[in-house]
This record gives C-alpha cells, sequence and structure tokens, in this order.
C-alpha cells in the first residue's frame, strides 16, 4: 500500500458512521519518558510512549521536575489505569461493546433500551491493549526524583501503591536505576536494542501485535509520508 | 422479452435472499463459522442481485404497462377444503416496495460488514438478516396469504431474535421476549384474518382483498369488516400503533445497524404496506377504515408528544417513527394512496440514516452548538407547558404497566387456574398442584 493510499484509508476510517474503530487512541500505552527529547530521537516507541520534555541540565534544584511531575504524572497514570481496568473487566469496568449503546440524556451512553450509564472503555477500543502498568522514566539525578514525589502526595501514592513504577535515567550516561520498594536499583536491559537502517517501516511494516523498540538509523532519506 | 425479464427478476429477487438463508444456516451446522470475509461475499453478492434483478422486474413491468401479474407458482398442499399455494401478486407497486426493501437491505448490510467486524455473534447476525431479507421480499410479493404469512413470521421471529442478539445480558432477552409477544398476538389475528378470507372464497389468494372487483363478488360488507377489523389489529402489532405500541422502544437492544432496518424503515412499515394493499378492503368497510383512522390518529398524537421528552436518543426516533407510521396508516384509511406511498418511502429512508448516526450524535452536537454560536441562534424550547401532560410524556403513557395489570396479569392467573384444574383432573391432589406451583 502506497503512502498516499494508508493515508486516505485513515481518513476514511474516521469519518466511517459504520467504523467502531475509527481510531485507537492510547490503546497499547505501556510507558511515559520525562526528559529531552534528543534522548529519545531515533528511537521506534511502537506508539507505546507518553513523552513529556524536561530539561535537566537547566533545573539544578529540581524544582521545575516537581511541577512536571505533579502535572504529567496523573494524567498518564490516569489513562492507563482506564485503559488497564476497562481491559482487564470489559463488562465491569469498561462499558462492553459499543453496539448497542445508546447515547442518554447527551451525556453518556447506556445498553440498549434501558440500563445503568456505562463507564470507562469500550470493548472495540482496548481489543488490542495489554494491560500494563506505566512505567515513568524520569531524565534526572535519583534524589531529585525521590524529592518531587515527596512533593506530590497523590502521585507518590500511585507509587506507593503499585500503580505505576519509576525510574531514572541518569543526564550524563544511559543508565538506568528503577525505584523499587524506595531504593534506586540498577536496572539491567534485557535483550540487545534491534538496530534498523531507517525509514523505521522496515521494521513494522506487514507485522502486528506489539513490537519491541528498535533504534532506527537514519540514511539521510525523506522518512514514511 | 420484457414479461420475461419481469418473471425472471421478480424470481431471483426473492430466491437470492432465500439462497443465502439456506447457505448461511447450513454453514452454521459446522463445528467453525465461516471467516468474516466469506459472510460478507455471500451476503454482498445476494444483496446485490436481488436488488439488480428488482430494479431490471420494475423497469420491465414500466415498458409492459401492464396492470397486475399473478404467477402461480406451485401448490404448497390440498386439503378437501382447499389449497395453500405459492402464489406471487406482481404489479408496480409491489415491485416497487420490493426494491426498497432489497436496497435498504443491501445498504445496512453493508453497513454491518463493518460495525460488527470481530464481534461474537457476526455469523448469526447475518443468517437472521438474510431471513429478515427473504420475509420482506415475501410480503412485498405475496400473491396469498399463506405467503404473505410465512414472509410475515420470518420478519416477526428474526426482529425478536435481534432483539436479543446479546443474549448474555438479561435485558435483551426479556426485551425479544417481549416484542416476540406482541408480535404473536399480531400473527394470531393474521391467522384469523387468512382463515376468513379461505372460508369465504375458497382459497388464500390475496386478489380476493386486493382487487376491488373481485372482491366484492366474494365478501359481503359484514365479511370484509371482520376480515379488515382482524388485518388492522396484525397491523397494529407490527407497526406499533396503540395499544400494541410499547414494544417498540424496548426493541431497541440489538445493534445499532439491526434497530435502524427493523424498526426505523422496514418492519415497521410492513404494516403499512399491507394496509396499503389492502386498502380496496378498508373501502368497502366504513368500520375499519373507522377503526384504522382512530388509532393511526391516536397514536400520531401519543407517540408525538411522547417523543418530545425521551432522554435517550433511540427511544426518542422510535416514538418519532411511530408518529409517521400512524400517519402514514391514517393516509391509507382516507384514500391517499399516491401520498401514503411517498411519505412511506421517504420516511422509510430518512429514519434509516437518522439511526445509523444515532451513536455519533454527541459528535452531531458538538457541531450544530459551534454552529449555533457563530450565528448567534437560539436553542429549541420545549412545547409542552402542562406538568401532568409532561408526566405522562414521560412515563410513556403508563402503557406498559396498563398491559401487564389488564391483560397479562388475569392472563396469568387464568393459565394457574386451567393447569391447577389440569393436575386435578389428572388424579393429582390439588396441595401437591399448589405446592408445584410456588
Amino acid at each position: 500500500m502506497s503512502p498516499r493510499a494508508a493515508l486516505r484509508h485513515v481518513e476514511m476510517r474516521a469519518s466511517d458512521l459504520a467504523q467502531p474503530r475509527p481510531e485507537y487512541g492510547h490503546a497499547s500505552n505501556a510507558f511515559c519518558i520525562i526528559g529531552r527529547r534528543r534522548r529519545t530521537r531515533g528511537l521506534f516507541l511502537d506508539r507505546r510512549a507518553f513523552l513529556a520534555s524536561y530539561d535537566p541540565s537547566r533545573d539544578a534544584d529540581g524544582e521545575i521536575l516537581k511541577r512536571v511531575l505533579g502535572a504529567v504524572a496523573p494524567v498518564v497514570a490516569g489513562i492507563n489505569l482506564e485503559y488497564y481496568f476497562s481491559t482487564v473487566d470489559p463488562t465491569g469496568y469498561g462499558s462492553g461493546t459499543k453496539l448497542p449503546h445508546n447515547v442518554t440524556c447527551l451525556l453518556g451512553v447506556m445498553d440498549g433500551a434501558l440500563s445503568d450509564l456505562r463507564t470507562g472503555l469500550p470493548w472495540q477500543m482496548v481489543e488490542i491493549h495489554e494491560p500494563v502498568r506505566l512505567t515513568i522514566v524520569v531524565e534526572c539525578a535519583p534524589e531529585h526524583l525521590r524529592r518531587a514525589l515527596e512533593a506530590s502526595p497523590a502521585v507518590d501514592r500511585l507509587r506507593v501503591n503499585r500503580w505505576v513504577h519509576f525510574a531514572c535515567l541518569d543526564p550524563e550516561s544511559s543508565e538506568v536505576r528503577e525505584l523499587v520498594d524506595d531504593r534506586f536499583r540498577e536496572h539491567v536491559a534485557g535483550e540487545p536494542l534491534v538496530e534498523i537502517d531507517g525509514p523505521s517501516a522496515r521494521w513494522f511494516q506487514g507485522r502486528s501485535g506489539h513490537l519491541g523498540i528498535a533504534r532506527i538509523r537514519s540514511t539521510g532519506g525523506r522518512a514514511l509520508a | 422479452m420484457s414479461e420475461f425479464v419481469l418473471e425472471a427478476g421478480t424470481l431471483v429477487g426473492l430466491a437470492s435472499p432465500a439462497l443465502l438463508l439456506a447457505v448461511l444456516s447450513l454453514a452454521s451446522l459446522a463445528p467453525r463459522p465461516l471467516a468474516e470475509r466469506h459472510v460478507a461475499w455471500l451476503t454482498g453478492g445476494a444483496m446485490v442481485a436481488s436488488v439488480a434483478a428488482l430494479a431490471l422486474a420494475l423497469a420491465a413491468d414500466v415498458v409492459i404497462g401492464a396492470e397486475v401479474t399473478s404467477w402461480t407458482a406451485r401448490t404448497w398442499f390440498s386439503s378437501y377444503e382447499g389449497s395453500f399455494r405459492f402464489d406471487l401478486l406482481v404489479d408496480r407497486g409491489a415491485l416497487a416496495f420490493a426494491l426498497l426493501s432489497a436496497t435498504i437491505c443491501g445498504v445496512v448490510s453493508r453497513f454491518s460488514f463493518s460495525y460488527l467486524h470481530r464481534e461474537r455473534g457476526f455469523q448469526r447476525y447475518f443468517v437472521l438478516f438474510s431471513a429478515f431479507a427473504l420475509g420482506m421480499q415475501m410480503i412485498a410479493l405475496a400473491g396469498s396469504i399463506e405467503v404473505l404469512f410465512a414472509g410475515w413470521e420470518l420478519v416477526g421471529l428474526s426482529s425478536a431474535l435481534l432483539v436479543a442478539y446479546f443474549h448474555e445480558r438479561p435485558g435483551p432477552v426479556t426485551n425479544g421476549l417481549r416484542v416476540f409477544a406482541f408480535y404473536r398476538l399480531s400473527d394470531a389475528a393474521m391467522l384469523v384474518a387468512a382463515a376468513l378470507v379461505h372460508l369465504h372464497a375458497g382459497d388464500g389468494s390475496l386478489r380476493w382483498i386486493f382487487g376491488a372487483d373481485e372482491m366484492s363478488a366474494h365478501f359481503s360488507p359484514s365479511e370484509a369488516t371482520l376480515i379488515g377489523v382482524f388485518l388492522i389489529v396484525a397491523v397494529a402489532g407490527k407497526s406499533a400503533l396503540l395499544p400494541l405500541s410499547s414494544w417498540l422502544p424496548r426493541a431497541m437492544e440489538g445493534p445499532t445497524s439491526s434497530s435502524a432496518v427493523y424498526y426505523g424503515s422496514l418492519s415497521v412499515h410492513a404494516g403499512c404496506y399491507l394496509l396499503w394493499r389492502a386498502a380496496p378492503l378498508l373501502e368497502r368497510s366504513p368500520v375499519a377504515q373507522g377503526l384504522a383512522i382512530v388509532l393511526g390518529v391516536a397514536t400520531a398524537l401519543y407517540a408525538s408528544l411522547v417523543a418530545r421528552v425521551q432522554t435517550d436518543v433511540k427511544s426518542a426516533l422510535a416514538f418519532a417513527s411511530m408518529t409517521q407510521v400512524a400517519l402514514i396508516v391514517v393516509e391509507i384509511a382516507v384514500g391517499l394512496h399516491g401520498l401514503a406511498f411517498l411519505h412511506l418511502v421517504g420516511h422509510a429512508s430518512l429514519r434509516l440514516l437518522q439511526f445509523l448516526t444515532a451513536p455519533s450524535v454527541l459528535h452531531d452536537l458538538h457541531e450544530l452548538q459551534a454552529e449555533r454560536s457563530e450565528s448567534g441562534g437560539r436553542a429549541v424550547e420545549f412545547p409542552i407547558r402542562s406538568r401532568r401532560l409532561y408526566k405522562f410524556a414521560l412515563e410513556r403513557g403508563h402503557l406498559d404497566e396498563a398491559l401487564d395489570r389488564v391483560v397479562v396479569a388475569p392472563f396469568k392467573r387464568a393459565a394457574a387456574a386451567l393447569d391447577a384444574l389440569d393436575r386435578i383432573l389428572a388424579g393429582e391432589s390439588s396441595r401437591r398442584a399448589r405446592k408445584r406451583r410456588r
């Protein structure tokens, strides 16, 4: 399929009345990276990451991080947990299949002629989601992250009760430390990173399901339109 | 040549949904369901064939310019009192309605391919849908009351089963059963009308009630009235006229696409179509005519009032379509046949679109509000000032509760009493019978 045809296909989906999956929203989200964008440039993240910009080199005392974490973490954790619960229990926490949904009072949906208001995400939206808890990777010194968490008790409660995981990416090196039970622990990388001579379509084309992170070496050519 | 096209087109139009139903039902017996792709090919092929054949047949009919064509395909079975025949009665109105049904079924089946993608019961949906498509063609082209009844049953049964499509929840099953009960009442009335036609005319040909001249030869005015009243009861059940209208909003349990084709566009109009064709019978009987007018006007007023206060989009559409269907019945009863048919076609198409866009009503609303705030328009105010009337409309006229109290409860009591009597007659002690009933 040519890039132009692919674009037309996606645009058609968005306006197709018969299409219960016009787009997949945040489905398959698994992690969030708060840091300088150049640290992730060239990485193929399989649409699974929330990316928030933050520059640790301009934040010597960690004050900016407190504000960034307080704003970003509740949002991404909330989104992740909404997908999580709608996937593990589509009829209880999710809103079941979309097909019998009936818009009521112009504010919500119910099933068919009469039912409770349905909350959560419909089955069609979470069908391809993998219910994993979010890992938030912050590019900063470990003590800055610790202090930022102390400053946002709501976020810290999510961490203590293990609804989200935190990790630190060292601003100077590629060292990653996970925050496990109030202690920072060295993260040991599993498999080596896949390296692809760009464009990224070489990695994902013709494959469905979740893909590993890959490093895309730019060939200087035009990316997929 | 034109005669051949007319005959072949009609038969193909009728046979292709029949073939589809046969193939899909047989395939359902296999341990594994067919791939969605194959179901889509089969259904799409049958729908396209049906629409094309009927369009050709209609064109041929216009070329010939014949009044009425009727074929006796074959005798189903006969008894000493008469025979049951598979008759088709084909004229321009019948072909037009058949073409409308086939087109709408085709559009909705295309919609359903994407809409039901990866849904459990994909194939079951299309089995029921093809039964419905066949039923509509049989109603449209029926030449004898037996064919009409068979089509009527196919539409009714598939309708109830599609209401109960999501059978893992109790709501759809309960409502499906209720719809089925109303349809049975309608079917029983239709069956009585069929028996009366047989009794007085010797066979079940619909010529006796659809043709003005033939009818007067067979039925006295009082006989026409009796048949007419039973036909109207059958129509009232299918087209949700008062007092048999409370099932319509309850039928909104299936996938949106099936609600659209049944309760927005085709199934609710099947009754109107039958009445439209039986108009000569109505004209012969002022009582039946009066009954149709009274039921139609009352339903239109009731449904129009109730539709204004519904809080969910599908109920609002159900009552809105009930209003228009009742108006079509009134138009037929007062003799405005051309207008009635035009109204039917227009309403079926418009309501289909409204039902199919119902899930995106919030999206549409936001666009509308954005436009309004730009142009400085005002919101429409609710027209009912009386609080009592408002409550009446909100409670849908207490119709369901009244039916439960007046009809269902006494019926259940009578059934329980008969059951007890049966047990006593069968030698069981009344004490044990009571125990078991509990």
